[in-house]
């Protein structure tokens, strides 16, 4: 062997060490990522859940982070596309936000499409009159969707293999953000409006209570 | 050589139809129902139980209904807190237990739709089995977001 054979063999194994390393490093950061999502995990960490995002409600109006400081926001991600998920998360916060009374107005429900593609403003907003009309839908470029979906550590996969009526895989949370904007818990978007009811009233309460 | 290979594609085709006779599943279509939904919504959800009173498997094979293009089965599953839907080609309804789709769980989407629909309606769906053929049943049409059949005591197959 050649000292430039040996030379070029050690040079490919040091390269094949590296990429192994960043292969390692790579699939680690994936899995958390998806990992990230389970509940307790989420609310036990000072994860930074949320952050500045610019979107678009039905009127036109942008909305970000700030509009709604004060308020408590809860915020589902998800698309009218969906059949069954959806709906039953949006129905369950709209009988949970009578039943909730005046303490409903402490809250600004939200909706934001992951699919921006088919949720243009106008599909939204139609989409939305069936619900309570306090449920405020916001639409981003896929830019900006992508960006809240990262601030949120929301998890949404597009499965384009069935055409245009693709399926897209998306959390099943609602998000709920204190008055400073900061994380506070997730709540299942199956929940029981009763319970949803129950469980947002306790939560919101519950930090007043330590202010 | 030849008459013996007629003679057992004879057997073979006279078996066919009798083991299908003897299998012949008779599936009873129960608690068809579906959501209304939202304003500009292109899909709707419906959900039957299927219960096979034969003595063989069967398979749901395809659905339709005049409202919408096309019916599809999908399963739905939380994976943890990401809600993962998945076209199913086929259900299988065995005599063992009966196959109850709901919300959370396996569903019909209907793909396409041509109107909304909205509470109270009643809505024509024929569902098509492998061995049971063809079956025709009227879905009931609940709130949107419902979770159950909005009339669990009619009787769901007529």
């Amino acid at each position: 062997m050649t000292r430039g054979m040996k030379w070029a063999l050690g040079l490919l194994l040091v390269f094949l060490v590296f990429d192994a390393v960043a292969l390692t490093i790579v699939l680690r950061a994936r899995r958390s990522s998806v990992v990230a999502l389970s509940g307790k995990v989420v609310r036990s960490g000072t994860a930074a859940i949320g952050g500045p995002f610019a979107l678009t409600a039905a009127d036109g109006h942008t909305v970000t982070e700030q509009t709604y400081r004060g308020k408590w926001m809860v915020i589902y991600f998800g698309y009218t596309f969906c059949p069954d998920a959806c709906p039953t998360a949006l129905s369950n916060m709209s009988i949970a936000l009578q039943k909730l009374g005046r303490e409903a107005d402490k809250i600004q429900p939200l909706f934001i499409t992951v699919d921006p593609k088919r949720d243009t403003r106008q599909v939204m907003s139609a989409y939305l009159e069936s619900f309570d009309h306090r449920i405020v839908g916001l639409v981003g470029t896929q830019g900006q969707t992508d960006a809240v979906a990262r601030a949120y550590r929301v998890y949404f996969e597009l499965h384009k293999e069935g055409g245009d009526n693709y399926l897209v895989d998306h959390s099943a949370y609602f998000y709920l953000m204190g008055p400073d904007g900061k994380f506070v818990d997730v709540v299942e978007g199956a929940t029981p409006s009763d319970q949803m009811a129950d469980q947002l009233r306790k939560l919101i309460d519950e930090q007043s209570s330590q202010d | 050589m030849r008459p013996i290979v007629a003679a057992l594609a004879i057997a073979i085709g006279t078996l066919a139809p009798a083991s299908a006779m003897a299998e012949s599943s008779s599936m009873a279509v129960e608690h068809a129902w579906a959501r209304a939904t939202p304003k500009a919504a292109t899909t709707g959800a419906a959900y039957v139980t299927l219960v096979n009173n034969g003595t063989g498997d069967d398979r749901l094979v395809g659905a339709s209904t005049p409202v919408a293009e096309k019916v599809q089965f999908h399963s739905e599953t939380n994976e943890n807190g990401v809600m993962k839907m998945r076209q199913l080609l086929t259900l299988d309804v065995s005599p063992a237990a009966p196959v109850v789709l709901k919300p959370g769980g396996i569903h019909m989407m209907l793909v396409g739709l041509k109107q909304q629909l909205k509470e109270g309606q009643a809505l024509p769906l024929t569902l098509t089995f492998e061995k049971a053929g063809s079956i025709g049943t009227t879905a009931r049409v609940g709130k949107i977001g419902a979770m159950e059949d909005p009339d669990p005591h009619a009787d769901g197959g007529e």
